[in-house]
């Protein structure tokens, strides 16, 4: 009764577009706010097993697998990775607890360690695992928090809109601006990633992009190329499942060390 | 191809099973480690083969096994680390074996598991389960022991509890042939039962725990009866808590307890009796270059109200390096991608004037190869933990092979 009613406001509340010309009204925040409450309205908690491939410059691609999973609450998000091969990473885990945003508490687990251990929240803009993926990148795979930056559209067509992100004062953002691509759908295709001097540090386009008949959107292939680093990440989505039953007990240290 | 049978063996198990999908996750390492003794001018290499294996027999059900076969320079027991483990490592041991369930909420794990409660390091008052290396002070290995364990997580932001009962707890590894004690041969297990509770609780940035614990000192103690020396272990009794929050660039961790130990009148003439408190206070911080990033962790531990149980031991009393020691981390990750560290960890007791330092330094040579160099350095009076480890200084290189 709950999910019917939940499922009846957000039809009220969100704008029944698919590929429809996009609201010209709209604002910044009001947009990227409604491409995460799409994102997110799919299911409470979803499982994704994931193909990473990491390629530097000249070198031969390099693959990781591991299992991802996701529990959307109503403030925030819980995230854990478990990597599963190459052999050297099975059993390094990460739990990125951002059940409240403003005091997310970062869990790893390293292989060669015996249990999962806290670590500083401040290691936002640390590479992880070898990846392009920042701490801060992997938590915001699955949601950002609107209030935490402030957004200006940069230009806007039938095709979907291009906006400007930059941190508020204060904020322990890795990145001084963002620029963020979204389709008519409010599906997020592409974000430039720039530092404090202004330099295109990486790119993120997400590919294979899933779109849900109620207005929902997943991509299934994400592309980073990492500009400073010349290295280029690829995640491919082999299998998600949308499950509410999910354990709770994943998103625990005990999972991590399990 | 030991592996390989043990995998095709388990996967064909599994799938007699009705309606199972199964999934294995497959870990194997070999590891080669060298080390050089210098003060016994003494040589030592060991050749460790660990496998483990993770069944995923559907979303509820999973089985564990981890098996680890050893070969070092000097003696092993002969006898093999079976189900209660050894009092020594053994050529062969069964580190996991357990059957997990889970189903929302609940999780319950039956077998042989590793139970670790500890937040702080090196040193942690919360570390009741863990059953101590004492051969190897400073290093990480740890034993599993029997246990049926149910942990119930409620949601976001509400506690989880936790229950474990062992029916007795596995045989300590204890500092035999490191220390010159004549001794009768320690032939005994501890016999008593362990039952642990903890409830776990998430506000904000701080995550807190509340525990007790009612099962046995794995120190023992070495009484006369019916004119025989024999082996006795103390009935233990813990409770405490911890907590961990960041404030500011500042992780903060704290341990606190309160122990209490007793013989039983049927090991001495009247039941005898020991009760203090312990705690540990960490601060920790990261520092972060353009991509290396530095970590200092700075901690302090210390007991009071001591009031020993009057029995000898023989072995030295372990409980003793909690107190008013000093223990320092620095370490530097010059990538950042957590694939190359330097170390050095200073523990320190001024009181005693006994230290260990440790330096170690450890690097991914490819995806499937780790290199690690370290040495440990103890010192201090014989009368401290650290300094009847004095002759142990060790230098070591060892090589991992993950595939």
């Amino acid at each position: 009764m709950k999910k019917l009613f939940t499922m009846l406001v957000l039809t009220l509340l969100l704008p029944c577009r698919q590929g429809g010309a996009v609201d010209v009204d709209m604002t910044a925040a009001t947009v990227i706010n409604q491409s995460w409450l799409r994102y997110r309205q799919l299911a409470a908690a979803e499982q994704e097993q994931l193909q990473l491939t990491v390629t530097r410059l000249g070198e031969a691609g390099q693959q990781k697998q591991l299992t991802r999973w996701t529990r959307y609450v109503q403030s925030g998000e819980q995230v854990v990775l478990k990597f599963v091969s190459p052999a050297a990473d099975a059993g390094l885990g990460l739990w990125l607890d951002r059940a409240d945003r403003s005091a997310q508490q970062i869990w790893l687990r390293m292989p060669s360690w015996v249990k999962a251990r806290r670590v500083n929240g401040q290691r936002q803009q640390q590479y992880f695992a070898g990846t392009d993926l920042t701490f801060e990148d992997n938590a915001e795979l699955s949601g950002e928090d609107p209030t935490a930056y402030q957004y200006r559209i940069l230009n806007q067509s039938n095709q979907g809109w291009w906006i400007e992100a930059l941190p508020n004062m204060g904020s322990d953002s890795a990145y001084a601006k963002r620029e963020i691509w979204l389709d008519a759908d409010y599906a997020i295709s592409r974000i430039d990633y720039f530092n404090r001097e202004g330099l295109l540090v990486k790119t993120l386009q997400n590919k294979m992009l899933q779109k849900y008949p109620q207005g929902g959107w997943r991509p299934n292939r994400v592309e980073i190329d990492n500009h400073l680093e010349q290295r280029q990440t690829v995640i491919d989505v082999r299998e998600r499942r949308f499950d509410t039953s999910l354990a709770s007990q994943i998103f625990s240290q005990e999972f991590l060390s399990d | 191809m030991t592996s390989r049978l043990l995998r095709s063996a388990g996967l064909l198990c599994c799938s007699l099973l009705p309606d199972q999908a199964v999934a294995a996750h497959f870990r194997q390492q070999l590891q080669w480690q060298l080390g050089w003794v210098p003060q016994l001018q003494q040589g030592q290499h060991r050749l460790r083969y660990e496998n483990d294996i993770q069944f995923e027999l559907n979303t509820h059900w999973q089985l564990t096994t981890a098996v680890r076969l050893q070969q070092d320079s000097v003696q092993q027991e002969s006898a093999a680390a079976g189900w209660w483990g050894s009092t020594r490592p053994a050529f062969f041991s069964l580190q996991q074996f357990r059957l997990k369930y889970q189903h929302e909420q609940h999780s319950l794990t039956l077998g042989r598991q590793i139970i670790d409660w500890r937040q702080t390091d090196t040193v942690s008052v919360a570390d009741v389960w863990t059953v101590p290396d004492q051969q190897d002070l400073t290093g990480t290995a740890q034993q599993a022991q029997p246990a049926l364990r149910w942990v119930w997580h409620a949601n976001v932001d509400q506690p989880a509890l936790e229950l474990v009962y062992s029916p007795a707890a596995v045989a300590p590894w204890l500092p035999d042939g490191l220390f010159t004690l004549q001794r009768p041969a320690l032939s005994k297990r501890p016999e008593q039962a362990q039952l642990g509770v903890r409830l776990t609780q998430t506000q904000g940035a701080v995550q807190w725990s509340l525990f007790g614990y009612d099962g046995v000192d794995l120190l023992p103690a070495l009484l006369p009866v019916a004119a025989q020396l024999d082996w006795f272990y103390p009935a233990q009794q813990v409770v405490g808590a911890t907590a961990q929050s960041q404030s500011g660039s500042w992780l903060w961790r704290a341990e606190l307890a309160e122990v209490h130990q007793q013989l039983s009148a049927r090991a001495t003439s009247e039941s005898q009796h020991g009760r203090y408190w312990q705690y540990v206070v960490a601060a920790e911080r990261e520092w972060y270059g353009e991509q290396s990033q530095w970590l200092l962790l700075l901690q302090y531990s210390d007991e009071s109200r001591r009031q020993l149980m009057p029995v000898a031991s023989l072995y030295p009393d372990f409980g003793r390096v909690f107190r008013r020691q000093l223990l320092g981390r620095l370490q530097y990750d010059p990538t950042g991608e957590l694939q190359t560290q330097y170390q050095l960890e200073w523990a320190w007791q001024p009181a005693q004037q006994a230290s260990v330092v440790k330096l170690r330094y450890q690097t991914r040579l490819n995806p499937q190869t780790e290199l690690q160099l370290s040495w440990t350095a103890f010192s201090g009076s014989e009368h401290s933990v650290w300094g009847q480890y004095r002759q142990q200084d060790l230098w070591q290189l060892a090589l991992q092979w993950f595939f």
